[in-house]
């Protein structure tokens, strides 16, 4: 098996617009899978049932079912039932409920991590509800889900090759149509399997970097 | 007699701190030898280092005639001597270290069998001798959780004394249980160096004990030994005033006052 | 309608016998790993480190391609079953080699201490006090990436292996009943999902008790 460097050169021009792909997808997913995931969290909590039911059955369900399933869900169940979204959207789509799914848990586990006494001094203090949320608990929530929100991102930015079963020329749907038409597999896949590996270790690195800075200022 | 353990020059820093700072020492067959000092002194690193657990970064130690971390013998060699040092040594921990997951009976077989090759058997009947000794034979088939403090610590001696060491270390054994345990420990400690079958190192805050029980009394501060007296000597005119003013602290805490 | 289950039973028969031996897989790995994160040699500690961080790294769907697609031109030609069990297994492996790992830091200092005071062998400090001990706290992690495995499985479909994914592809394809199909499907993951969590649970439970 040999690698030919020149011919991993030559792809370039065919493998960054295909990253960019990646990148959006990954960026897209992550707002709907933030403001989402955050909803949800919210949702179970409430006191209705009518709210807090479905929103825990919902999340359930996108947890303990494949990714891939669901995007072909739907691929093929939106515009049979009248909606018509481009692959790009329907897959970025697909991304930001399941994270949000997750996410919800680390909402859930951060807001729960924030000391009983903290929401005890600010009643015995007599903070307005929302003060409360917006200036005590939400900051020191904030901090302890970090870590986890930012291990999604990365895991999202993984899982964005299942677009390529749905039509989005993203970096896998590139690598392959590239080994296809040349029938050289090794430059191209090799080549997306080491740009993934380096962001995701980048990516890694800058969360872990950002969670120190922010343990300093929770201590500070 | 030549001694059964002996330091000459010991050094051991951890990250930015010297906890031992050259010692030297020597311990004669048979003896007991308190340990007293203040907390952070190094007492416990000092067994540590006698158990073989940790390597001294400077110095030599030798255990009954074995050197455990002697310079150029590499891998397997090396481990077989190290092995044959820990052989001579047993230790008594502050927080037990049972492991939780076997009973009172096999804590105490387990080494025998694995380490000395006992056959089950014999064993077995090691460990209840063992276990009666140190009066539990009727919890040899409690699990640890089962136990309070005091019985736990007494299986850990027995743990220890069923592999028939020539050196029997103790690091603060008392400090971890309730007070109204510790006497009981005390009375068999007392024992244990009355009988005069082992070298005795042990490490204490209790001072009427360590006045009573020991042949030796070593005063410890700051990675060394300050003062090296007999108990009468130790506690009754010691020459550092450091060791004093400790003295009289801690009597003075013991009598109430 | 009948001719739709059995299609869709076979399909989940291969998921299941799927999950089964990636798992399989999956657990030697993650043992040999997690262990020898914390062995004397170099070599071991940087292999098992590289072995770790690469399959984590990188996606399962990425690593399936590269397997069933590059291993050909070295000479290495795996069928699509084989080659989902292999990624699919090493992948999850990956992440349990932290979970063992995580699992034997867990056990406290002092039982090494005491071990070695007692002049047992690095072996038999593992194997007769530090894993007993890291076991029960392995469980429940292992139980997640026992589900996740089975999630990743519908990847394989994308290398025509007839699991229940593939199987839900071309039945849509032939009857255009794409609404129940996956819902179907859906359903039937989720269900295999909550037997696996409902195993782990009471393994963990029968773990706690004998401890």
């Amino acid at each position: 098996m040999s690698f030919d460097w020149s011919y991993a050169a030559s792809l370039a021009p065919v493998l960054a617009p295909a990253l960019w792909v990646t990148v959006q997808a990954t960026l897209a997913g992550t707002a709907i899978a933030l403001t989402l995931g955050l909803l949800l969290a919210l949702a179970r909590r409430a006191q209705n049932a009518l709210v807090s039911r479905p929103a825990a059955a919902f999340v359930e369900l996108v947890r303990r079912t494949p990714l891939l399933v669901q995007l072909y869900f739907l691929f093929f169940a939106l515009p049979a039932a009248g909606v018509s979204l481009s692959p790009f959207a329907t897959g970025a789509l697909g991304l930001g409920l399941h994270y949000a799914a997750y996410c919800a848990e680390v909402y859930r586990a951060g807001i729960e991590s924030v000391p009983r006494g903290q929401w005890e001094a600010a009643a015995a203090l007599n903070l307005p509800r929302a003060h409360t949320w917006l200036r005590i608990v939400l900051p020191q929530a904030i901090a302890r889900m970090v870590p986890a929100l930012g291990n999604y991102v990365v895991a999202m930015f993984k899982e964005t090759p299942l677009l390529s079963a749905i039509a989005v020329v993203e970096l896998l749907q590139a690598a392959k149509i590239a080994g296809s038409e040349t029938f050289r597999y090794v430059e191209p896949m090799t080549l997306v399997g080491a740009i993934f590996l380096v962001l995701s270790l980048v990516t890694a690195k800058g969360i872990r970097v950002l969670e120190a800075r922010l343990a300093r200022a929770l201590h500070a | 007699m030549s001694p059964i353990v002996s330091l000459r020059g010991v050094r051991k820093r951890y990250g930015e701190t010297e906890v031992l700072r050259g010692v030297d020492l020597d311990v004669a067959p048979g003896e007991t030898v308190s340990i007293i000092g203040p907390s952070g002194s190094g007492k416990s690193t000092l067994l540590r280092i006698v158990m073989a657990l940790d390597e001294p970064d400077a110095g030599t130690i030798t255990i009954d005639g074995e050197m455990p971390w002697a310079a150029g013998a590499k891998g397997r060699a090396a481990s077989a001597r190290l092995r044959r040092a820990r052989e001579r040594v047993g230790m008594v921990f502050q927080h037990f270290n049972l492991f939780p997951h076997m009973t009172a009976l096999g804590n105490v077989t387990e080494a025998p069998v694995r380490v000395l090759g006992l056959e089950r058997g014999a064993a077995q009947a090691r460990a209840r001798e063992h276990l009666a000794r140190v009066g539990l034979e009727d919890k040899a088939g409690s699990y640890p959780a089962q136990l309070s403090g005091g019985q736990r610590q007494r299986v850990a001696i027995a743990r220890a004394l069923a592999m028939q060491p020539k050196v029997m270390l103790f690091d603060e054994i008392t400090s971890a249980l309730d007070p109204e345990l510790v006497g009981g420990l005390l009375a068999l400690l007392r024992e244990l160096a009355q009988q005069r079958t082992m070298t005795m190192l042990i490490v204490t805050h209790h001072m009427k004990f360590a006045e009573a029980s020991s042949d030796r009394v070593l005063f410890f501060d700051r990675g060394m030994i300050v003062e090296d007296a007999p108990p009468a000597a130790m506690f009754g005119a010691p020459r550092d005033e450091r060791v004093r003013r400790f003295v009289e602290a801690i009597s003075a805490v013991e009598r109430g006052g | 309608m009948s001719g739709l289950a059995i299609e869709l039973a076979r399909g989940l028969g291969l998921t299941l016998a799927l999950t089964a031996c990636a798992a399989a897989v999956a657990l030697a790995a993650a043992l040999a790993a997690g262990l020898a994160r914390s062995a004397k040699p170099h070599a071991v500690r940087w292999a098992a480190a590289a072995y770790v961080e690469v399959f984590r790294g990188t996606s399962a769907l990425v690593q399936l391609f590269w397997v069933y697609f590059v291993l050909p031109f070295a000479g290495i030609e795996l069928g699509a079953f084989t080659a989902g069990v292999v990624v699919l297994g090493l992948n999850a492996g990956a992440y349990g080699a932290e979970v063992v790992r995580g699992a034997i830091n867990a056990v406290p200092a002092g039982q090494r201490d005491a071990a070695a005071a007692l002049n047992l062998s690095s072996a038999q400090t593992l194997v007769r006090v530090v894993l007993p001990q890291a076991l029960p706290g392995m469980i429940a992690p292992a139980g997640n990436l026992a589900i996740e495995l089975l999630k990743n499985t519908a990847l394989v479909s994308m290398i025509a292996v007839h699991e229940l994914t593939f199987t839900a592809q071309l039945l849509r394809a032939s009857t255009l009943q794409t609404g129940i199909i996956f819902a179907v499907v859906l359903a039937l993951y989720f269900a295999a999902a909550s037997v696996i969590a409902r195993a782990f649970r009471r393994l963990e439970r029968h773990a706690a008790v004998t401890a």
